[in-house]
């Protein structure tokens, strides 16, 4: 299968084809990293990483490819890998010297929200994700989950957005996170 | 206009750019609103991980050994295959013919030395497995010495290849194990043993007055005579008490018995048992 075909697989919100690029270029990618310096955990999260953007900006049809999907990705990992190693070197001191409270605040209020996320119900979490995520309009929402018009998909998108709303407020109100 | 309306209408990016600034603006002195900003903010950027963590399970479920880099690997796996036996076929190489290249170093050293006239042909540590202590050719050795003198190199090579054991350097004697025919041990010299790599030193000395004697002392040989230039063998035969030495000359055994370091004549072995004998050790 042609790059082109591939993007335009994609383009369409195709996750099979996704999963062919992401096989296609693994090991190269792998590499990019682990010749740099990076561990073979690290080089598959850049990669993964590097792979989603490309998902994401795919999608929402915000990229015209002008040369090869693998250079794009190899661009985006090594742009990430940069990013990660100036990270490691800033942060190896001022890390651990973040207060631990804020830190765990944060990261409780991360838990509720994907617990919340959680207890939608697919469709919602469709619903959501693919507006807030792959930026896609209401009319490919509504083709790509079977709604009868793009309508049907705004009033959906509109409940579970005020649904998870609820859900999280309840639980900041628990825990004393609301101001 | 509602916190949540217009915080929404923003993250919808439904606001024309002037409203968006405004509403920027609006957010660094309404605290209420920067308030419902950031409970939407970490709602959405929940939404966005939460997608983003299930697409990149689906990429982990990719089979990655069954993409085309597969071949590669099979590559791998064949070049360090094929290092290994090459490798390892170089020192067997090495290990196991070494000596033979030493045999070879020896046996040029022979003619080098018989050139130049220095008795001294066999080198200390090369242990060969011909029964020969010492060989000396001259330049001028007709075909058929030269041919006698291939067979034996010929026959030393076959040794080697059949004693995987190369005898250290300390090894003093070693059971013969072959004739001209085959390498089985002759039926006749069952108790005997040839000591090998012997130093005998040999020189030639020509006096009128002793035309075809011998003297031995101290380990070392002299011959006299001219021996009209024809090549040589001192050959050693050891039983259990005894080491007796014998001259092979131009198809004649000689025995070097007396070593008093008086100098007697070269006597030709008359007997037909002991000339087999040492026949079957050349």
């Amino acid at each position: 299968m042609t790059d082109k075909e591939l993007f335009e697989r994609i383009c369409k919100g195709d996750e099979s084809a996704l999963e062919i690029v992401y096989q296609k270029h693994y090991r190269m990618m792998m590499r990019l990293v682990q010749n740099n310096s990076g561990t073979e955990q690290e080089a598959k999260d850049i990669y993964q990483e590097a792979v989603v953007v490309f998902w994401q900006k795919a999608v929402s049809g915000n990229l015209v490819l002008t040369s090869k999907i693998s250079t794009y990705i190899y661009s985006i990992c090594l742009n990430l890998w940069r990013k990660e190693l100036d990270r490691k070197k800033r942060h190896t001191n001022e890390e651990h010297d973040r207060p631990h409270f804020q830190q765990q605040e944060q990261e409780e209020k991360v838990r509720i929200v994907r617990e919340s996320i959680d207890q939608l119900g697919d469709t919602c979490k469709k619903v959501l994700s693919y507006y807030y995520f792959d930026g896609m309009s209401m009319q490919e929402i509504a083709d790509r989950i079977g709604f009868a018009n793009p309508d049907t998909a705004k009033t959906k998108k509109y409940k579970c957005k005020k649904k998870l709303d609820e859900l999280i407020k309840s639980q900041y109100s628990e825990h004393d996170f609301l101001d | 206009m509602k916190h949540i309306n217009k915080v929404e209408a923003y993250f919808d990016n439904e606001l024309s750019e002037t409203e968006k600034q405004d509403f920027l603006k609006e957010l660094e002195s309404n605290s209420e609103l920067k308030s419902e900003f950031d409970f939407q903010n970490e709602i959405i950027n929940g939404i966005k991980e939460a997608r983003k963590a299930e697409l990149k399970a689906m990429l982990n479920k990719v089979p990655i050994a069954a993409s085309n880099n597969s071949s590669a690997g099979l590559f791998k796996i064949l070049a360090s295959t094929t290092t290994i036996l090459i490798t390892g076929t170089a020192l067997w190489y090495y290990f196991n013919y070494t000596p033979i290249l030493e045999n070879n170093n020896a046996s040029k050293q022979q003619v080098i030395t018989t050139l130049d006239n220095t008795p001294e042909l066999v080198p200390n540590n090369s242990i060969q497995g011909n029964s020969s202590l010492k060989t000396e050719g001259i330049e001028n050795t007709s075909t058929s010495d030269s041919n006698t003198s291939n067979k034996k190199a010929n026959n030393t090579v076959a040794h080697k290849i059949n004693m995987p054991d190369i005898p250290s350097a300390d090894d003093e004697f070693t059971t013969i194990t072959s004739s001209d025919d085959d390498l089985r041990i002759p039926a006749n010299i069952n108790q005997t043993s040839v000591k090998l790599n012997t130093k005998v030193d040999v020189e030639i000395k020509i006096k009128k007055k002793y035309n075809f004697h011998y003297q031995f002392t101290a380990g070392k040989l002299t011959l006299y005579g001219e021996f009209e230039g024809k090549p040589f063998e001192v050959l050693e035969l050891n039983s259990t008490d005894n080491r007796d030495l014998y001259l092979l000359y131009n198809s004649n055994y000689y025995s070097i018995t007396d070593k008093s370091g008086a100098i007697a004549p070269l006597l030709e072995v008359k007997d037909v048992l002991l000339k087999q004998k040492l026949k079957s050790l050349n």
